[in-house]
């Protein structure tokens, strides 16, 4: 239809200067789109924004209070312990999920049997509904029937039960363990993805001047994937920071705090206590700061 | 459109911020609008959505469901019960008194008409012929529904929180009854400990079992976490103290290292394991036995829990039923309530709970379901001693959030684990200035 | 000949052992899911049983989830909402890519921008407000509440994969059709599009498992039973009061895990491929 009229237009030298078939095309094609974004997650998001400026608690007017949410929080204890618990979390999980992501690539990258069943098998923590998985994780941790504990204790790797979700430093374990877990398949895969697009030819260059494993791997096939690896990367530091369901459903926060991270404290402050003006300023905290490194990647991204 | 503008400045309050949606609204989604409208209109006769918890026993929840049936079937009216587990309940509720849009009953966690009151429908006239009709409410229905001067909502029933123990081990060490005093607890308990008999109260993210066992025991060493006005922020006080001190000794003399670790479920299950002598816990396990292991059941029983220098004290939760001013039919809704809490209905409902659940009118504690049982008769007389977080102030909003931040139970985990005292409560104080000071 | 040894020893130890300790911790969980709701209550909560194995296999648990849940209206919702939502996304994100990967226009940066920017919005904390809209909508407990939000998530994402994988595609045989008289609307469909169905149903894919994944929006939305989805119908319907029932609980989750797991070993070919061609080039 807007093709049509596009072409109407275009019949028009008047039409035709101001606005160009093209574009209009282009125009037709986006709207869909954006008119979805636009009602269903653009205007949302600005309510929200606004609701973190005010005092609101749930079902009742509140007042325009600019930023004093944001500037209260950073004197709140709690939070902080919530900004240090997210770092902790997001940075390890991320590393891990990293490193092993690319040792797991450059393993299945090799020639080997059945090797669709095996990246098959292996994609499957990622594309089962987490909220079923975490619980499967739940159990398997469970202070007394752990299975975990129970093949550790088997094999003589502990001598006593590890408290998993009941310690403060063992629960952090158990979430990134849950984490890295759940997004170890991407990240393989993924680097996986850019490792087949590494053409062939600059390995066996290598392989003539006499170049060794490691060093093709530091010199060849690391920089290559840098593009890749700093999109994955991106992305699994935005979710992460985002993350709710995992520890929501492992640990709740708990114990003392020791796994609060930014959107279960949300909750808790905006759902349960109703607070909304606060919660949402807590899930925008990081908001600002994502934005700048979201550009800056994309801007490096362009220029490679 | 005029509707939808309405709407808008109902739900969202601020003047300011209801304009802005109103023109982002219009702008994008007329169209869809009006296929929403289409939808609406398919809605005829009147019929009421409760919304409710899955509770422990599916056999409760089923009652309710023929019960709805049956009212549908005498009265015309459609009523439907949706089930929905404990801890997504309160996200449910934000998001319909957010959206106006949702149930049109449903239900509240203790302190929930407090935190809800603007969006709830006044309940008196149900609450009054209620009263007047079954010996008039307890004062811990009152306590949790009454804000201000109305009843926002009806109160629903009351889970019991007594502690449950294995009578055989305690008889092992020598005891015929249940220690009376928090100190003899102790002496019990590490007497049961040395016989591989640990007891266990969570101090872990167990919103329920965590806070129902810290608070009484803070109550009854006489701490409190606000003054009477429900303003003044009072942790820290030589009473508060002693509750800490003896909390660190019963996890060092007597207890399971597991309690950092349990949620709600863990002990119910490490009791029916036979891994723990003493817990708390609603009569759940009990119940849970009769099917799984009879004859565990007979060697469990239920105490109150114990005195303290200032007191017996308990804490459990209650729950109500509210109306939302949203909803279209709110006079169905009442009588609705009005109708599953008369005896023949309630009596039902509680009976298959067996002590799971108690009524919050006077009238029920001679309910036929505490002769059933002598085990029951504790759990019967348990809402007695039961307050609610914030005691001695009300309910509030700032006492919900401590709770919700487990500011006490954190309070007593980090003394088990070691920290001290003056320290610990300092913590506590520092959170809950924070807490209170937003009121 | 000790050179063919050297190879297979370094095979075991550069292959196969490491991946096989992989392989252990991406399905192990998998398996105790499995197990767990083979068991009967009594060896499932009995502390001196073997927990690696099944002594009385049992399919109780199965039963009760099948004759007092709506599992299967659960695991039908679950489907009509990921194939429709990946349908819808799939469509607008081809239109959208498209016009970002060809086309020229003020303002085409700043879409693809937004669409990049829309992966920072958190949803634990969007859907107080978007309740609203659904309610406005008339969409609140329906299972389409779930069908025009989903896109939200989706559509950024189709859109984004797809630009790389239609850049990839030589402009020279678009160009040849139009000057043919083929309109752009028309190479885009009898050119284009046949060359990118790796990116599409890699697209649809990952759309389909994200959709069948949601957890938030389901949750607030939808209230009745018979309309929710596998993801949320599992938690809030089998986690009762203050317990577990954790053999109906693994039941269930294996029930919603298995559709997914089938339409990648289905699809995993297109996956892997889809992947390399299109996503992460940039």
């Amino acid at each position: 239809m807007s093709i049509a009229r596009a072409e109407r237009l275009a019949a028009r030298p008047w039409a035709a200067r101001l606005v160009k078939p093209e574009a209009l095309t282009g125009y037709g094609l986006i709207s869909p789109a954006v008119f979805l974004m636009l009602v269903l997650l653009a205007y949302p998001f600005v309510l929200a924004v606004s609701i973190s400026l005010t005092d609101r608690v749930l079902g009742e007017p509140g007042k325009f209070v600019w930023l004093e949410n944001f500037l209260k929080l950073l004197q709140d204890s709690l939070f902080r312990q919530t900004v240090w618990n997210s770092f902790v979390y997001t940075i390890s999980t991320v590393f891990l999920k990293l490193v092993l992501g690319i040792i797991l690539a450059l393993l299945l990258n090799q020639e080997m049997p059945y090797r669709n069943l095996v990246r098959g098998a292996l994609l499957l923590p990622w594309i089962v509904p987490t909220s079923l998985s975490v619980l499967t994780w739940l159990w398997m941790f469970d202070s007394l029937f752990s299975v975990v504990n129970y093949i550790l204790l088997g094999l003589g790797l502990i001598s006593k039960k590890i408290p998993w979700l009941g310690d403060p430093f063992w629960a952090m374990v158990s979430v990134i363990i849950v984490n890295t877990w759940r997004g170890l398949p991407f990240f393989a895969v993924s680097i996986l993805a850019g490792l087949m697009t590494i053409p062939r030819e600059l390995y066996e260059a290598a392989e003539t001047d006499g170049a060794r494993a490691p060093r093709q791997f530091w010199h060849i096939t690391l920089p290559l994937l840098q593009p890749v690896i700093a999109v994955v990367v991106l992305f699994s530091t935005i979710w992460t920071f985002a993350d709710f369901q995992i520890v929501y459903i492992l640990t709740h926060g708990g114990p003392i705090n020791a796994t609060q991270i930014f959107a279960t404290m949300a909750y808790d402050v905006a759902l349960v206590a109703g607070r909304i003006g606060e919660g949402s300023a807590i899930s925008l905290f990081l908001f600002p700061a994502l934005l700048v490194v979201i550009i800056l990647l994309l801007r490096y991204l362009r220029r490679e | 459109m005029r509707k939808m503008k309405q709407g808008l400045v109902h739900s969202r309050g601020d003047g300011r911020i209801s304009r802005r949606a109103f023109i982002g609204v219009t702008a994008g989604a007329t169209a869809a609008l009006s296929f929403g409208t289409f939808i609406r209109s398919g809605l005829g006769a009147a019929k009421v959505n409760v919304l409710t918890w899955s509770n422990t026993l599916r056999a409760m929840d089923d009652v309710l469901r023929e019960q709805a049936k049956q009212y549908t079937k005498e009265k015309g009216v459609e009523v439907s019960f949706e089930f929905i587990n404990q801890t997504d309940l309160p996200a449910k509720t934000a998001a319909a008194v957010e959206s106006g849009a949702g149930p049109d009953i449903i239900t509240l966690w203790s302190d929930g008409p407090h935190l809800h009151a603007k969006a709830l429908v006044d309940v008196d006239d149900v609450t009054a012929s209620l009263g007047k009709e079954l010996k008039g409410w307890t004062n811990i229905g009152k306590d949790i529904a009454i804000v201000g001067k109305n009843w926002k909502a009806v109160p629903w029933g009351i889970i019991p929180i007594a502690l449950t123990y294995r009578e055989d081990w305690l008889k092992e060490v020598g005891y015929s009854t249940f220690p009376d005093t928090w100190d003899e607890l102790l002496a019990a308990s590490k007497k049961l400990k040395d016989k591989g008999h640990p007891v266990g109260f969570s101090l872990g993210r167990a919103i329920g079992d965590g806070n129902q066992f810290h608070y009484p025991l803070l109550w009854a060493f006489g701490g409190a976490e606000a003054k009477k006005d429900g303003k003044t922020v009072a942790i820290n006080s030589p009473e508060t103290a002693k509750a800490v001190d003896y909390r660190r000794k019963l996890y060092q003399a007597g207890e399971t290292e597991d309690v950092f670790a349990w949620d709600d479920a863990a002990n119910n299950r490490a009791f029916l394991a036979g891994a723990v002598s003493v817990t708390v816990n609603a009569a759940s396990i009990y119940w849970a036995a009769k099917k799984d292991a009879p004859p565990l059941r007979e060697v469990t029983n239920h105490s109150f829990f114990p005195k303290g220098p200032a007191g017996r004290f308990g804490y459990s939760t209650a729950i109500s039923l509210g109306i939302f001013k949203f909803s279209k039919a709110q006079k169905e809704a009442k009588a609705f309530i009005k109708w599953l809490l008369e005896p023949k209905q309630y009596s039902a409902w509680m009976g298959i709970g067996e002590g799971m659940m108690a009524g919050l009118l006077n009238y029920y504690e001679d309910d036929p379901v505490w002769k059933k049982d002598p085990k029951l008769e504790v759990i019967r007389q348990i809402p007695k001693y039961v307050r609610m977080p914030g005691y001695p102030a009300p309910p509030s909003r700032p006492a919900a959030e401590a709770m919700i931040k487990f500011v006490i139970v954190n309070m007593f985990a980090r003394a088990a684990k070691g920290m001290a005292t003056a320290e610990t409560i300092k913590i506590a104080e520092q959170e809950l200035k924070e807490v209170y000071g937003k009121a | 000949m000790s050179r063919k040894r050297f190879r297979i020893v370094r095979r075991i130890f550069g292959l196969y052992l490491p991946l096989a300790a992989f392989l252990f911790f991406a399905l192990f969980p998998f398996y105790w899911m499995l197990i767990s709701s083979f068991k009967g209550n009594p060896e499932l909560y009995n502390l001196q049983a073997n927990r690696l194995w099944i002594t009385h296999p049992t399919l109780e648990q199965f039963q009760e989830l099948f004759a007092k849940t709506a599992v299967l209206q659960w695991l039908w919702n679950s489907f009509f909402v990921s194939f429709l939502t990946s349908m819808i996304s799939m469509t607008f994100g081809i239109m959208a890519g498209y016009a970002l990967a060809r086309l020229r226009f003020p303002g085409a940066q700043v879409f693809g921008l937004a669409t990049f920017v829309t992966y920072l919005v958190p949803t634990t904390l969007i859907f107080i407000p978007l309740a609203s809209v659904v309610q406005y909508l008339g969409l609140s407990n329906t299972i389409w509440s779930l069908v025009v939000t989903y896109p939200t998530f989706l559509i950024p994402f189709c859109t984004w994969m797809l630009i790389a994988y239609f850049k990839s595609i030589p402009r020279d045989m678009e160009e040849c059709a139009m000057i043919d008289g083929c309109s752009r609307i028309g190479s885009m469909v009898r050119i284009v599009l046949p060359m990118a169905i790796p990116g599409i149903i890699f697209s649809a894919m990952f759309s389909f498992t994200l959709s069948w994944n949601e957890f938030v929006y389901a949750l607030t939305f939808i209230s009745s039973t018979t309309h929710k989805t596998m993801s949320v119908a599992v938690p809030t319907e089998l986690i009762r009061g203050d317990a577990y029932f954790w053999g109906e609980l693994m039941a269930a989750s294996l029930i919603g895990s298995v559709p997914v797991a089938l339409l990648y070993s289905f699809f995993m070919d297109y996956f892997v491929s889809g992947l390399t061609a299109g996503a992460l080039k940039g």
